[in-house]
């Protein structure tokens, strides 16, 4: 008997500590992405999606604080904040010793230790001809000597051996940037996912597939990725000691809370983190519900169910008494970002800088319904955009206001004074009798199809003959940079919480980059260059108001809304608390 | 035997006699006969008329029309707005419209002298205000406008779209398949390997690509779905065409004089036609089914028309905050529609051709 009691302990307890090594549930993080990555190489990537994973498993040299509001920049491999000094010209980082990356056959069994060489080659990277990194202008030109380097280099790869002035390492663990030309944003770009740490060795190693082969010193590393499906991510072995000891703010409860909850607890709690690629809203949302996900973003058809929304104020939402009562928890992030919609300015139609050209986009902004938008597509969600930098944004001003009223009468009657006259037709023609016909960007989705029935209703009021381009997103882009496209809507969302990354959008230089619409007005560019030169303040602020002021007088762009995510997470979720600059994965805690 | 007993039975024979009949009155007389062929001929007539109506404007003309709050309910439904609920246009227009245009810290708007003439001649263009309903018989969509009407216009679209893809696809299917099956030898070589270079892809795969390819509209989707579907018919006519060439009536034909074309067209096809018209019928119903799938992926009909797909393609998004009555109106207008051409088929078939049944 005795020996069967053993017997029965001794499966008890192997099966524990089996067990023990595997990742129980309550260390699984379950969430949805609306889109799959395109790969988690940091220098060849820039979209949404594929940033929030490489966020997670690289290092940059800072971050930001989770739960400061304002938002504030943060060491995170180094000592200390840099020491800026030949007039803010040169940058010194004091990196952190006893920082590993995840463990890679590339290192040879060996723990392969983050060096300040580690950051020269990444950064060195971002300008390579032969990566094309999408997110090489934020980083051009600004290094001394890298002109040279990439001269030298010609199309191919660059010579990595070749020490520049520019990205050096002092010694094992210093790296010191000297840039050519003051620029106040510096550290907040380098805070970007895109800048973070990679091993050359690795890289050197898996050079066919950079993008699938992703190995850094962030707190997790790389599963399992299947394209289009599911990315999963486990705690990185080798991931440094780091302990939650973020302050919450007295005027913000939920950061309060969180602080309490998480204070003292050894990052990441969260063992591994699975993320869906769920296309649909109406499958995350049940998916969510059925307890399948841990925190979802409640999607907008979603929207009116879960919340109780304020009559006079529909952005004041609560919690669905249903919801409520299961203990779900509510989070409203307005986002940092502008949505809007933009007109090629090279167009012969709706380009141009000539009155009659702006009384024809003047018109058609006036004719388009944001307000109603926001309504029935948002469901009040959203707020409009008044001023091409966001809230929460240095650099916006809440007084500004863009002027472009919904007044579909007034619009026509701008468009009659322009010259813009009423066929036997019904529609207008051009001032010189010649047809006009306005072409519209679009995907091919039910919600965009929401969106186009809005804008057919508003060239309908106006008596503008309306067509539309439907393909995918790349494909549009593509046919962007060549100029192909008369009108087309996006949104820009903060790289860095500062207004020179929205007013670079309209900066005639960077047409083709991030300058979609081509605006190039030589007053514009040359009062942007001005505010290069000045830090955040009252001087640069006034520069802003101008720029923005020749926006809405030309109106290039139609600036539409700033959208408010509401998200939803499970009762077992703790130290929850979205922060748009950087995912809260690693912070949280589920007890399940 | 004499004389008077033959003149009996050839008495006999001229009383027993019925008039000639063509193939089509009998087949006429069978499906009369037939009680669910005949209703599934009726819904299928009213649907025709529907559809005609349709498009001479006579109904469905004002789907576009916001004629009621965002998502009424239908009248017959026990639905009261949620209390909660707010109407958001208002909550937020009011602040838009009390936009001030600051233009004190910046240069001239190089509009204003436009903007002042559009001031003095705005009034022309003063809109009417009508007021919302909050109930529709059948209920509205998201943007406020009646689903009745929708589906009536989508059911325009919907047939319209798929009996002009069937048709087209009979027309080159036979053609083809009639050249290939009466002459053979390289000509339905050729044929036939043209044939196989349509029939490799999957159907659904050849509707996206094509309407990937070309831009949205009914004559597209007519386009494509009589590109795509043309192979059914093909296959079925180049058999039925090598079966009947080598016929008694045909070397008739042929020794007489007859042309190939009057061949192939005047002696053939009426002999086969009753093929056509199932096939015709089984097209239709799948072209229904494929204006949804392709309509319901985006690569539908434009804004300015609906169709039962893109009213799908609305009905997630709905379902999620409780709107059914959309999904429900479409969903009992085209499967009514698409049993009784799937009935009717049968029918047809039983009908047309007794020999099967």
């Amino acid at each position: 008997m005795r020996k069967i009691v053993q017997v029965v302990l001794m499966a008890t307890l192997t099966m524990s500590s089996s067990m023990a090594l595997a990742v129980s549930p309550k260390e699984t993080l379950n969430i949805a992405l609306q889109a799959g990555a395109t790969g988690f190489d940091p220098a060849k990537i820039s979209d949404f999606y594929s940033l929030q994973v490489v966020e997670n498993i690289y290092d940059p040299l800072m971050t930001y604080d989770y739960l400061a509001r304002p938002y504030k920049l943060i060491p995170n491999t180094i000592e200390a904040m840099p020491t800026i000094t030949n007039g803010g010209k040169t940058y010194t980082f004091k990196i952190k010793p006893g920082i590993y990356f995840a463990p890679d056959s590339a290192f040879k069994g060996k723990k392969r230790e983050l060096v300040a060489a580690d950051y020269v080659y990444s950064f060195k990277r971002m300008l390579d001809k032969t990566i094309n990194s999408p997110q090489s202008y934020l980083v051009e030109g600004q290094f001394v000597g890298m002109d040279k380097l990439e001269k030298a280099a010609g199309n191919g790869p660059l010579n990595y051996d070749t020490q520049i002035e520019g990205i050096k390492a002092l010694d094992k663990y210093t790296l010191q940037i000297n840039l050519t030309h003051v620029n106040y944003n510096f550290d907040t770009i380098l805070a970007m996912p895109s800048f973070g740490a990679v091993a050359r060795e690795v890289i050197e190693a898996n050079k066919a597939n950079t993008n699938a082969h992703p190995v850094g010193t962030g707190p997790y590393e790389l599963k399992e990725w299947k394209p289009g499906s599911k990315i999963e991510l486990v705690a990185n072995p080798n991931f440094r000691k780091e302990v939650f000891n973020f302050k919450g703010n007295p005027k913000d409860p939920v950061s309060m809370k969180v602080a309490k909850e998480m204070h003292g607890k050894i990052i990441p709690q969260v063992k591994q983190v699975n993320i869906n690629i769920i296309l649909e809203e109406q499958p995350t949302w049940l998916a969510f519900l059925n307890n399948q996900l841990d925190v979802v973003k409640i999607p907008q058809p979603a929207l009116r169910d879960a919340l109780v929304m304020n009559p006079k104020n529909p952005t004041d939402v609560k919690l669905a008494p249903k919801y409520a009562d299961k203990g779900f928890h509510l989070q409203p992030v307005k986002q940092l970002e502008t949505t809007f919609y933009f007109f090629n300015m090279d167009d012969p139609e709706v380009g141009g800088y000539t009155p009659r050209k702006i009384a024809l986009r003047r018109a058609i902004a006036m004719a388009f319904p944001r307000n109603e938008t926001i309504a029935r597509i948002r469901r009040g969600q959203a707020v409009p955009v008044e001023y091409a930098i966001p809230e929460g944004v240095a650099g916006y001003n809440p007084n500004f206001k863009m002027g472009v009223h919904f007044n579909p009468a007034k619009a026509n009657a701008l468009l009659d004074a322009a010259g813009y006259k009423i066929g036997p037709d019904g529609y207008r023609t051009q001032p010189n009798g010649s047809p006009l016909s306005v072409q519209l960007a679009t995907g091919s989705t039910a919600i965009d199809r929401q969106w186009n029935e809005y804008w057919q209703q508003a060239f309908d009021s106006l008596k503008i003959k309306l067509t539309f381009k439907v393909g995918r997103w790349s494909e549009l882009a593509k046919a962007n940079r060549e100029g192909k496209l008369q009108m087309w809507g996006m949104s820009w969302s903060a790289d860095y919480p500062d207004g020179q990354n929205f007013m670079q959008m309209f900066y005639g230089p960077n047409k083709g980059d991030a300058n979609f619409s081509g605006f190039n007005l030589p007053a514009y560019n040359k009062d942007y260059e001005e505010t290069l030169k000045l830090p955040n303040g009252e001087k640069r602020q006034k520069l802003y108001d101008k720029m923005n002021r020749m926006l809405a007088q030309y109106q290039p762009y139609i600036f539409d809304d700033t959208r408010i995510w509401n998200y939803l997470a499970h009762p077992d979720v703790y130290g929850f608390k979205p922060n748009p600059l950087t995912t809260y994965w690693r912070y949280i805690e589920i007890k399940k | 035997m004499n004389q008077d007993s033959n003149l009996t039975l050839d008495q006999e024979k001229v009383e027993t006699q019925v008039p000639a009949q063509s193939l089509s009155s009998l087949a006429w007389k069978r499906l009369k006969r037939d009680k669910v062929g005949m209703i599934s001929l009726l819904i299928v007539c009213f649907y025709l008329l529907l559809c005609a109506a349709g498009w001479m404007g006579l109904v469905g003309e004002n789907w576009r029309a916001d004629v009621a709050v965002p998502n009424a309910p239908p009248t017959f439904a026990t639905w009261e707005p949620r209390g909660t609920q707010v109407n958001a246009v208002a909550a937020t227009s009011s602040s838009a419209d009390q936009v001030d245009d600051d233009n004190s810290a910046a240069a001239p708007d190089p509009l204003a002298a436009l903007m002042a003439q559009a001031d003095k001649h705005e009034s022309q263009y003063a809109s009417k205000t009508t007021t919302l309903k909050d109930t529709l018989i059948l209920g509205a969509d998201g943007q406020g406008r009646d689903v009745l009407q929708k589906a009536i216009k989508g059911t325009s679209v919907s047939v319209s779209v798929a009996l002009l893809g069937a048709f087209c696809a009979i027309v080159i299917g036979t053609i083809l398949g009639a050249i290939a099956g009466y002459f053979g030898k390289w000509v339905d070589d050729v044929l036939m390997w043209f044939y196989s270079i349509f029939t490799s892809v999957p159907d659904m795969l050849l509707l996206l690509s094509f309407a990937a390819v070309l831009s949205r509209g009914i004559s597209t989707l007519v386009l494509i779905f009589a590109l795509t579907s043309w192979t059914y018919v093909f296959r079925l006519m180049r058999a039925e065409f090598m079966k009947h060439k080598e016929r008694d009536y045909i070397k008739a034909a042929d020794a007489i004089g007859a042309g190939q074309t009057r061949k192939m067209f005047r002696h053939i096809l009426p002999n086969v036609s009753h093929i056509l018209l199932v096939q015709f019928s089984i097209l239709t119903v799948g072209m229904i089914k494929s204006e949804v799938v392709l309509s319901f992926l985006g690569f539908g009909v434009g804004i300015k028309q609906t169709s039962w797909g893109a009213m799908l393609a609305e009905v997630p998004a709905e379902l999620i905050q409780g709107y059914w009555w959309q999904m429900l109106t479409v969903t009992v207008f085209m499967s009514v529609l698409v049993t009784a051409f799937s009935l009717l088929t049968d029918s047809l078939r039983d009908a047309l051709d007794p020999k099967v049944s």
